[in-house]
């Protein structure tokens, strides 16, 4: 029997653990053999020199200690009870786990948990009955960010499970008991036909089990894979409302079950989850609810300080909170709804299926989702990604009109006029909406070149009072300018 | 975050594999398993043994 080499003799295994007392170190390497090993620590980085052997993977045991400073916040919450909540995002698994603390190396993860009596568990996966306490189990790979447990005193309300082919996959509401009647009222109403409607329009939910839990997260809300923690305080102001449920959900899919390889493609985790926060409203209640979502994330983009950067921004590599801005969330919104513009709802839906299916419990790239999406739309989007991606800013036009009477013509004239350094964009159909007085309404597409100006004439049966630009938002610009000449 | 106390005895047995994409030195950890005990006051050693045999019957 062969077996391949895939640890060499002085291959160092390094993982993030900040702050920590390491007491040693073994590693497993045959079931029956097993060597202390030699370590480094300097507490930062947890340097573990490996045996050279030829089975193809190893078991490591860490036995460690400390007081995290960061990523398991042990303290008291707003009702004044002392509860244990992860909150790992970015990089701060690495306060308290030992990990490879980076979104490209997704791993399982199983907790044996001990807590005081009295309280309640939750962690990512499936419960499952432990030798010694707790034990949840998370059979797909998630990144190390959605790595969490918490613990304290809380009420649990079962709602409607889903139904997964075979599968019944549990969705929970974890609540401090004074919270759980509003929670399961109001945010989390219809926390299952947020599910069913993410699995009609993309695929299977990717987890074992689903819960929607209280928490000390620092953030709104956070996604973290099959266990999503909400800010406290919302729930006790009770201003708690669908949309961050909605948001959450979508990650479940979205950076949880296909992550970002890397940071500066974070949008992929939160553009589409802010994207199909309005996608899921629009299934339950009507168009209208996307239609103002996309219009409050467009306002949001404009009015923010990141215009001059790309969504890609490789800058904020290595300092991932800056990337949480109005480029990731609200722009990378719009590039999903652009890119379903640009091909058509059945491939954009299709598309999608299809980067989830390829890319569920792995990561992708900016460049993975372009693919397929060429593939399904059966066109080339090299110009559409590279202006919305990696090209800052958006069009702002100028935009002129003339009617001629005689030939019932209107000649238009469009003129990019955003920052030279943003580049120019290419706008295969912006819509002109042509109104006449008396109720006449014609609308023609044209298309913007990312050339100079663009010039058309329309054939138009009336004399146009008004000249409307994109009626229907559906691009991300802005009409600095329409005038009649 | 509150000033804590607290000291969590944490003991984590990591599963790896060098099957998958190259990360540092080649290896990608394909699975955690973290054995968490929060204590209030000195490690109990009881629980390295846990963490042991809880690695060792790893399928």
């Amino acid at each position: 029997m062969h077996f391949e080499r895939r640890v060499t003799a002085d291959s160092v295994l390094t993982l993030d653990l900040v702050g920590m007392t390491v007491d040693s170190v073994l590693v497993l390497y045959t079931l029956h053999s097993r060597s202390m090993r030699q370590f480094s620590y300097d507490g930062r980085l947890l340097r573990i020199t490996l045996p050279s052997v030829k089975e193809p993977g190893l078991d490591v045991v860490v036995w460690y200690y400390g007081t995290p400073q960061d990523g398991l916040i042990i303290g008291s919450n707003a009702h004044g009870r002392r509860v244990a909540f992860a909150d790992n995002w970015p990089e701060r698994a690495r306060f308290w786990l030992p990990t490879v603390d980076h979104p490209s190396d997704k791993a399982i993860a199983r907790f044996s948990i001990r807590a005081p009596g009295g309280w309640r568990v939750v962690a990512n996966g499936r419960l499952t009955p432990g030798e010694d306490g707790r034990e949840w189990n998370e059979s797909h790979p998630v990144p190390t960010y959605t790595m969490v447990l918490g613990a304290g005193e809380f009420a649990v309300s079962q709602h409607r499970p889903v139904i997964n082919g075979r599968d019944t996959i549990p969705i929970q509401v974890w609540t401090y008991p004074e919270d759980s009647a509003f929670a399961d009222s109001v945010p989390f109403r219809r926390a299952t036909e947020i599910i069913e409607v993410m699995q009609r329009l993309i695929g299977p939910f990717p987890y074992e089990k689903l819960a929607h839990v209280q928490s000390s997260t620092k953030f709104g809300g956070m996604e973290n894979s099959s266990a999503i923690f909400y800010a406290e305080k919302p729930y006790i102001e009770r201003k708690m409302g669908e949309g961050v449920v909605r948001h959450e959900t979508a990650h479940q899919w979205f950076g949880d079950a296909v992550t970002e390889r890397d940071w500066p493609d974070i949008w992929l985790s939160e553009g589409f989850a802010t994207y199909f926060d309005g996608v899921i409203g629009a299934a339950l209640d009507g168009d209208s609810v996307l239609v103002n979502s996309m219009r409050a994330n467009a306002d949001s983009y404009f009015k923010s300080d990141v215009t001059d950067r790309p969504i890609v921004d490789s800058a904020y590599a290595a300092d991932p909170i800056k990337l949480l801005n109005a480029n990731s969330y609200p722009k990378g919104a719009w590039v999903l709804h652009m890119l379903r513009v640009t091909i058509g709802d059945s491939a954009f839906f299709r598309g999608l299926r299809t980067y989830y299916r390829t890319y569920r419990d792995s990561t992708a790239t900016s460049a993975d989702l372009q693919r397929v999406m060429e593939k399904e739309g059966r066109t080339d989007l090299g110009w559409f990604f590279h202006q919305w991606l990696y090209q800052p800013g958006y069009p702002q036009l100028d935009v002129s009109w003339q009617y001629d009477a005689g030939a019932q013509k209107v000649m238009v004239g469009i003129i990019q006029r955003q920052k030279p350094e943003w580049g120019r964009f290419r706008l295969p159909a912006v819509t002109l909406e042509f109104r006449g007085n008396n109720g006449a309404l014609l609308r023609r597409d044209v298309a913007v070149t990312s050339g100079g100006e663009t010039a058309a004439s329309f054939d138009v049966p009336f004399a146009p009072a008004e000249v409307r630009v994109d009626p229907d938002g559906k691009l991300l610009l802005k009409v600095t300018a329409i005038s009649r000449r | 975050m509150e000033c804590m106390r607290t000291v969590a005895s944490l003991l984590a047995a990591l599963v790896l594999s060098g099957q998958a994409v190259a990360q540092r030195s080649g290896i990608d950890v394909t699975g955690y398993w973290f054995m968490v005990t929060p204590r209030f006051g000195a490690r109990d050693p009881r629980h390295r043994i846990d963490a042991f045999r809880a690695a060792r019957h790893r399928g």
